[in-house]
Protein backbone atom coordinates (compact mmCIF):
# COMPACT_ATOMS: atom_id res chain seq x y z
CA UNK A 1 0.00 0.00 0.00
CA UNK A 2 2.77 2.46 0.96
CA UNK A 3 4.45 1.44 -2.57
CA UNK A 4 1.03 2.45 -4.20
CA UNK A 5 0.56 5.91 -2.81
CA UNK A 6 4.65 6.71 -2.79
CA UNK A 7 4.25 5.95 -6.67
CA UNK A 8 0.72 7.67 -7.05
CA UNK A 9 2.62 10.71 -5.43
CA UNK A 10 5.32 10.68 -7.93
CA UNK A 11 3.02 10.36 -10.65
CA UNK A 12 1.05 13.04 -9.34
CA UNK A 13 3.92 15.37 -9.34
CA UNK A 14 4.78 14.70 -13.15
CA UNK A 15 0.82 15.29 -13.74
CA UNK A 16 0.94 18.43 -12.19
CA UNK A 17 3.78 19.84 -14.09
CA UNK A 18 1.78 18.18 -16.98
CA UNK A 19 -1.70 19.95 -16.09
CA UNK A 20 0.13 23.81 -15.44
CA UNK A 21 1.62 23.48 -18.80
CA UNK A 22 -1.31 22.25 -20.47
CA UNK A 23 -3.24 25.75 -18.69
CA UNK A 24 -0.43 27.85 -20.31
CA UNK A 25 -0.40 25.91 -23.78
CA UNK A 26 -3.68 26.39 -23.52
CA UNK A 27 -3.90 29.75 -23.15
CA UNK A 28 -0.63 30.66 -25.63
CA UNK A 29 -1.82 28.47 -27.95
CA UNK A 30 -5.36 28.03 -28.21
CA UNK A 31 -6.57 31.84 -27.19
CA UNK A 32 -9.92 31.32 -29.00
CA UNK A 33 -10.76 27.83 -26.30
CA UNK A 34 -9.06 29.57 -23.11
CA UNK A 35 -11.18 32.74 -23.94
CA UNK A 36 -14.54 30.34 -23.40
CA UNK A 37 -13.49 29.78 -19.95
CA UNK A 38 -14.60 33.29 -19.16
CA UNK A 39 -17.98 31.61 -18.99
CA UNK A 40 -19.85 32.09 -15.98
CA UNK A 41 -20.67 28.44 -15.88
CA UNK A 42 -16.80 27.89 -15.17
CA UNK A 43 -15.63 28.99 -11.24
CA UNK A 44 -13.17 31.62 -11.01
CA UNK A 45 -13.20 31.73 -7.27
CA UNK A 46 -8.93 31.61 -6.24
CA UNK A 47 -10.16 29.51 -3.24
CA UNK A 48 -11.19 26.50 -5.53
CA UNK A 49 -7.64 26.88 -7.46
CA UNK A 50 -6.30 24.87 -4.83
CA UNK A 51 -8.80 21.90 -6.10
CA UNK A 52 -7.37 21.74 -9.43
CA UNK A 53 -3.53 21.86 -8.06
CA UNK A 54 -4.75 18.58 -6.33
CA UNK A 55 -6.21 16.79 -8.84
CA UNK A 56 -3.31 15.54 -10.18
CA UNK A 57 -2.71 13.63 -7.22
CA UNK A 58 -6.07 12.04 -6.78
CA UNK A 59 -5.61 10.69 -10.28
CA UNK A 60 -1.90 9.47 -9.47
CA UNK A 61 -2.60 7.48 -6.57
CA UNK A 62 -6.21 6.13 -8.11
CA UNK A 63 -4.33 4.72 -11.44
CA UNK A 64 -0.97 3.58 -9.11
CA UNK A 65 -3.91 1.67 -7.38
CA UNK A 66 -5.31 0.32 -10.48
CA UNK A 67 -1.74 -0.11 -11.88
CA UNK A 68 -1.11 -2.47 -9.27
CA UNK A 69 -4.33 -4.75 -9.58
CA UNK A 70 -4.28 -4.85 -13.37
CA UNK A 71 -0.37 -4.61 -14.33
CA UNK A 72 -0.19 -8.34 -14.49
CA UNK A 73 -2.80 -8.47 -17.66
CA UNK A 74 -0.41 -5.51 -20.03
CA UNK A 75 1.75 -7.68 -22.17
CA UNK A 76 4.94 -6.17 -23.82
CA UNK A 77 7.86 -3.86 -23.76
CA UNK A 78 7.91 -0.72 -21.64
CA UNK A 79 6.59 1.98 -23.77
CA UNK A 80 3.35 -0.52 -25.10
CA UNK A 81 2.49 -1.60 -21.31
CA UNK A 82 2.42 2.09 -20.40
CA UNK A 83 1.02 3.42 -23.53
CA UNK A 84 -1.77 0.79 -23.39
CA UNK A 85 -2.33 1.54 -19.79
CA UNK A 86 -2.85 5.51 -20.83
CA UNK A 87 -5.47 4.04 -23.10
CA UNK A 88 -7.32 1.88 -20.88
CA UNK A 89 -8.11 4.67 -18.64
CA UNK A 90 -8.87 7.38 -21.21
CA UNK A 91 -11.49 4.80 -22.59
CA UNK A 92 -13.29 3.29 -19.46
CA UNK A 93 -13.15 6.48 -17.16
CA UNK A 94 -12.80 9.50 -19.38
CA UNK A 95 -14.44 8.68 -22.58
CA UNK A 96 -17.89 7.80 -21.31
CA UNK A 97 -17.46 10.87 -18.92
CA UNK A 98 -17.09 13.27 -21.55
CA UNK A 99 -20.06 11.90 -23.60
CA UNK A 100 -22.05 12.19 -20.81
CA UNK A 101 -20.80 15.95 -20.01
CA UNK A 102 -20.79 17.11 -23.29
CA UNK A 103 -25.05 15.94 -23.53
CA UNK A 104 -25.49 17.41 -20.46
CA UNK A 105 -23.56 20.29 -19.95
CA UNK A 106 -23.57 23.92 -22.34
CA UNK A 107 -19.77 23.62 -23.08
CA UNK A 108 -18.28 23.43 -26.70
CA UNK A 109 -17.47 19.90 -28.20
CA UNK A 110 -13.46 21.56 -28.58
CA UNK A 111 -13.72 22.09 -25.09
CA UNK A 112 -14.63 18.47 -24.08
CA UNK A 113 -12.25 17.47 -26.51
CA UNK A 114 -9.26 18.67 -24.79
CA UNK A 115 -10.53 17.38 -21.67
CA UNK A 116 -10.46 14.02 -23.01
CA UNK A 117 -7.13 14.69 -24.66
CA UNK A 118 -5.55 15.68 -21.56
CA UNK A 119 -6.89 12.90 -19.25
CA UNK A 120 -5.43 10.73 -22.12
CA UNK A 121 -2.45 12.06 -21.82
CA UNK A 122 -2.44 12.05 -17.95
CA UNK A 123 -3.35 8.14 -18.56
CA UNK A 124 0.03 7.65 -20.46
CA UNK A 125 2.09 9.26 -18.83
CA UNK A 126 1.14 7.74 -15.31
CA UNK A 127 1.31 4.62 -17.19
CA UNK A 128 4.62 5.35 -17.63
CA UNK A 129 5.73 6.48 -14.55
CA UNK A 130 4.15 3.07 -12.95
CA UNK A 131 6.09 1.05 -15.62
CA UNK A 132 9.19 2.55 -14.38
CA UNK A 133 8.55 2.70 -10.96
CA UNK A 134 6.77 -0.37 -10.04
CA UNK A 135 6.72 -3.10 -12.76
CA UNK B 1 -34.51 115.48 -31.70
CA UNK B 2 -35.12 112.38 -33.90
CA UNK B 3 -31.63 111.24 -33.10
CA UNK B 4 -32.42 111.65 -29.75
CA UNK B 5 -36.02 109.70 -29.91
CA UNK B 6 -34.13 106.89 -32.52
CA UNK B 7 -31.76 106.53 -29.32
CA UNK B 8 -34.48 106.02 -27.07
CA UNK B 9 -35.84 103.68 -28.72
CA UNK B 10 -32.92 101.38 -29.15
CA UNK B 11 -32.02 101.89 -25.51
CA UNK B 12 -35.65 100.61 -24.50
CA UNK B 13 -35.52 97.36 -26.72
CA UNK B 14 -31.97 96.80 -25.27
CA UNK B 15 -33.22 97.20 -21.77
CA UNK B 16 -36.44 94.36 -23.03
CA UNK B 17 -34.51 92.24 -24.77
CA UNK B 18 -31.71 91.62 -22.66
CA UNK B 19 -34.19 91.58 -19.31
CA UNK B 20 -36.06 88.49 -21.00
CA UNK B 21 -35.80 85.78 -19.21
CA UNK B 22 -33.89 82.72 -19.50
CA UNK B 23 -35.49 79.52 -21.60
CA UNK B 24 -35.72 76.20 -20.28
CA UNK B 25 -35.67 73.19 -22.35
CA UNK B 26 -36.09 69.96 -22.07
CA UNK B 27 -34.75 67.38 -24.11
CA UNK B 28 -34.29 63.57 -24.75
CA UNK B 29 -31.70 61.37 -26.33
CA UNK B 30 -32.39 60.46 -29.73
CA UNK B 31 -31.61 56.86 -30.84
CA UNK B 32 -28.75 58.24 -32.75
CA UNK B 33 -26.17 57.43 -30.06
CA UNK B 34 -22.94 55.23 -29.69
CA UNK B 35 -21.92 53.85 -26.77
CA UNK B 36 -18.95 51.32 -25.76
CA UNK B 37 -16.78 50.00 -23.32
CA UNK B 38 -13.22 48.89 -23.96
CA UNK B 39 -10.95 46.95 -21.87
CA UNK B 40 -8.13 44.78 -22.07
CA UNK B 41 -7.29 40.91 -21.14
CA UNK B 42 -3.78 39.26 -21.16
CA UNK B 43 -5.19 37.78 -23.91
CA UNK B 44 -6.59 40.44 -26.15
CA UNK B 45 -8.89 43.74 -26.04
CA UNK B 46 -12.28 43.73 -25.82
CA UNK B 47 -15.13 45.76 -27.34
CA UNK B 48 -18.76 45.97 -26.09
CA UNK B 49 -21.12 48.00 -27.35
CA UNK B 50 -24.27 48.89 -25.21
CA UNK B 51 -27.71 49.11 -27.16
CA UNK B 52 -30.02 50.12 -24.86
CA UNK B 53 -29.53 53.58 -23.63
CA UNK B 54 -32.06 56.32 -22.49
CA UNK B 55 -31.52 60.02 -21.44
CA UNK B 56 -32.91 63.36 -20.86
CA UNK B 57 -31.93 66.32 -19.74
CA UNK B 58 -32.84 70.02 -19.05
CA UNK B 59 -30.87 73.30 -20.51
CA UNK B 60 -31.19 76.61 -19.74
CA UNK B 61 -30.77 78.71 -22.84
CA UNK B 62 -29.18 82.51 -21.15
CA UNK B 63 -29.87 85.73 -23.18
CA UNK B 64 -26.50 86.37 -23.93
CA UNK B 65 -26.67 83.41 -26.21
CA UNK B 66 -24.88 80.94 -24.04
CA UNK B 67 -26.82 78.11 -22.27
CA UNK B 68 -26.26 76.26 -18.67
CA UNK B 69 -26.64 72.54 -18.92
CA UNK B 70 -28.82 72.09 -16.06
CA UNK B 71 -29.21 68.27 -15.89
CA UNK B 72 -28.13 65.42 -17.92
CA UNK B 73 -29.44 61.73 -17.07
CA UNK B 74 -28.12 58.37 -18.80
CA UNK B 75 -29.54 54.99 -18.10
CA UNK B 76 -27.65 52.69 -20.03
CA UNK B 77 -29.30 48.91 -20.17
CA UNK B 78 -26.96 46.29 -18.62
CA UNK B 79 -28.92 43.04 -20.54
CA UNK B 80 -28.37 45.07 -23.58
CA UNK B 81 -24.77 45.38 -23.60
CA UNK B 82 -22.94 42.59 -26.70
CA UNK B 83 -19.31 41.55 -26.85
CA UNK B 84 -17.23 41.26 -30.19
CA UNK B 85 -16.52 38.47 -28.32
CA UNK B 86 -19.93 36.74 -28.33
CA UNK B 87 -22.31 35.18 -25.80
CA UNK B 88 -19.56 33.78 -23.57
CA UNK B 89 -18.34 37.28 -22.77
CA UNK B 90 -21.91 38.96 -22.87
CA UNK B 91 -22.58 36.75 -19.92
CA UNK B 92 -19.75 37.17 -18.16
CA UNK B 93 -20.16 40.85 -18.48
CA UNK B 94 -23.42 40.52 -17.26
CA UNK B 95 -22.54 38.12 -14.03
CA UNK B 96 -20.10 40.94 -13.33
CA UNK B 97 -22.37 44.04 -13.34
CA UNK B 98 -24.65 41.83 -11.27
CA UNK B 99 -26.88 42.46 -13.94
CA UNK B 100 -29.99 40.37 -11.74
CA UNK B 101 -29.73 43.27 -9.66
CA UNK B 102 -28.73 46.13 -10.90
CA UNK B 103 -30.22 46.39 -14.37
CA UNK B 104 -28.80 49.60 -15.53
CA UNK B 105 -25.55 51.57 -15.23
CA UNK B 106 -26.49 55.15 -14.30
CA UNK B 107 -24.78 58.80 -15.15
CA UNK B 108 -26.37 61.92 -13.50
CA UNK B 109 -25.23 65.10 -13.52
CA UNK B 110 -24.68 66.60 -10.21
CA UNK B 111 -23.81 69.99 -10.78
CA UNK B 112 -24.51 72.18 -13.51
CA UNK B 113 -22.75 73.32 -15.93
CA UNK B 114 -22.98 77.28 -16.49
CA UNK B 115 -22.80 79.48 -19.59
CA UNK B 116 -21.72 77.11 -22.42
CA UNK B 117 -20.88 78.69 -25.61
CA UNK B 118 -23.31 77.92 -28.36
CA UNK B 119 -22.69 77.29 -31.77
CA UNK B 120 -21.59 74.32 -34.45
CA UNK B 121 -18.31 74.76 -32.98
CA UNK B 122 -17.42 72.32 -30.15
CA UNK B 123 -16.78 73.44 -26.47
CA UNK B 124 -15.27 70.94 -24.02
CA UNK B 125 -16.99 71.55 -20.42
CA UNK B 126 -15.79 69.56 -17.17
CA UNK B 127 -18.84 67.57 -16.37
CA UNK B 128 -19.78 66.35 -12.68
CA UNK B 129 -22.11 63.43 -11.72
CA UNK B 130 -22.55 60.33 -10.03
CA UNK B 131 -21.92 57.05 -11.62
CA UNK B 132 -23.69 54.44 -10.80
CA UNK B 133 -22.78 50.83 -11.99
CA UNK B 134 -23.24 47.64 -10.14
CA UNK B 135 -25.18 49.16 -7.46
CA UNK B 136 -21.87 51.64 -6.57
CA UNK B 137 -22.35 55.16 -6.90
CA UNK B 138 -19.38 56.98 -6.95
CA UNK B 139 -18.83 60.36 -8.23
CA UNK B 140 -17.09 61.53 -11.64
CA UNK B 141 -15.48 63.94 -13.47
CA UNK B 142 -15.04 63.82 -17.04
CA UNK B 143 -14.49 66.42 -20.01
CA UNK B 144 -17.25 66.42 -22.63
CA UNK B 145 -17.38 67.99 -26.29
CA UNK B 146 -20.86 69.69 -26.20
CA UNK B 147 -22.04 71.07 -29.27
CA UNK B 148 -25.56 73.27 -29.86
CA UNK B 149 -25.52 74.31 -32.93
CA UNK B 150 -29.35 75.51 -32.45
CA UNK B 151 -31.98 75.03 -29.23
CA UNK B 152 -33.05 71.73 -31.59
CA UNK B 153 -30.65 69.66 -30.60
CA UNK B 154 -27.26 68.86 -28.54
CA UNK B 155 -24.47 66.60 -29.08
CA UNK B 156 -21.98 65.41 -26.37
CA UNK B 157 -19.21 63.02 -26.94
CA UNK B 158 -16.47 61.69 -24.01
CA UNK B 159 -14.03 58.70 -23.04
CA UNK B 160 -14.04 58.39 -19.64
CA UNK B 161 -11.90 55.66 -18.22
CA UNK B 162 -12.38 53.83 -15.13
CA UNK B 163 -11.37 51.30 -12.82
CA UNK B 164 -13.83 48.37 -12.22
CA UNK B 165 -12.57 47.43 -8.72
CA UNK B 166 -13.92 51.17 -7.79
CA UNK B 167 -17.50 49.65 -8.09
CA UNK B 168 -16.81 46.57 -6.36
CA UNK B 169 -16.39 44.83 -9.57
CA UNK B 170 -13.67 42.15 -9.49
CA UNK B 171 -12.15 42.15 -13.21
CA UNK B 172 -12.82 38.30 -14.14
CA UNK B 173 -10.53 35.77 -14.55
CA UNK B 174 -10.35 32.10 -15.83
CA UNK B 175 -8.74 28.89 -16.25
CA UNK B 176 -7.48 29.07 -12.26
CA UNK B 177 -5.80 33.16 -12.62
CA UNK B 178 -4.32 32.38 -16.33
CA UNK B 179 -6.58 34.51 -17.87
CA UNK B 180 -6.73 38.04 -16.50
CA UNK B 181 -9.38 41.12 -17.46
CA UNK B 182 -7.36 44.59 -17.18
CA UNK B 183 -8.74 46.63 -14.06
CA UNK B 184 -9.55 49.52 -16.49
CA UNK B 185 -12.44 50.05 -18.49
CA UNK B 186 -13.05 52.94 -21.35
CA UNK B 187 -16.33 53.88 -21.69
CA UNK B 188 -16.77 56.03 -25.02
CA UNK B 189 -20.15 57.94 -26.13
CA UNK B 190 -21.26 59.88 -28.73
CA UNK B 191 -25.06 61.31 -27.91
CA UNK B 192 -27.35 63.39 -29.27
CA UNK B 193 -30.30 65.32 -27.30
CA UNK B 194 -33.27 66.54 -29.22
CA UNK B 195 -35.71 69.19 -27.76
CA UNK B 196 -38.84 67.95 -26.70
CA UNK B 197 -40.67 71.01 -24.96
CA UNK B 198 -39.80 74.78 -23.27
Amino acid sequence: MKKIIGVGLLAGIVLLILSIAGLYITVWFFPGLAQQYFDPAFTNESGRYLLYFIHPFIIGIALSWFWSRFKGILKGSFITRGIEFGLIYGMVASFPMMWLIYSAMNVSLELVATWFVLALVQGLVAGLVFEKMNP
Amino acid sequence: MKSFKIILVLAVATLFTSASPPEIYKYLLSKNYTVTILGTSNLHNWNETVGTVFGDGSVTWNADGTFDLDAINLKMQVSSIKSDMGSIMNNNTYKALKEDHNPEIIFTLNTPVKSIKAGAAATTIHAEGVLTIAGATKPIEMQIVVSAPNKGYLTFDGSQTIKMTDYGISPPTALLGTLKTGNDITINFKTVFTVTSN
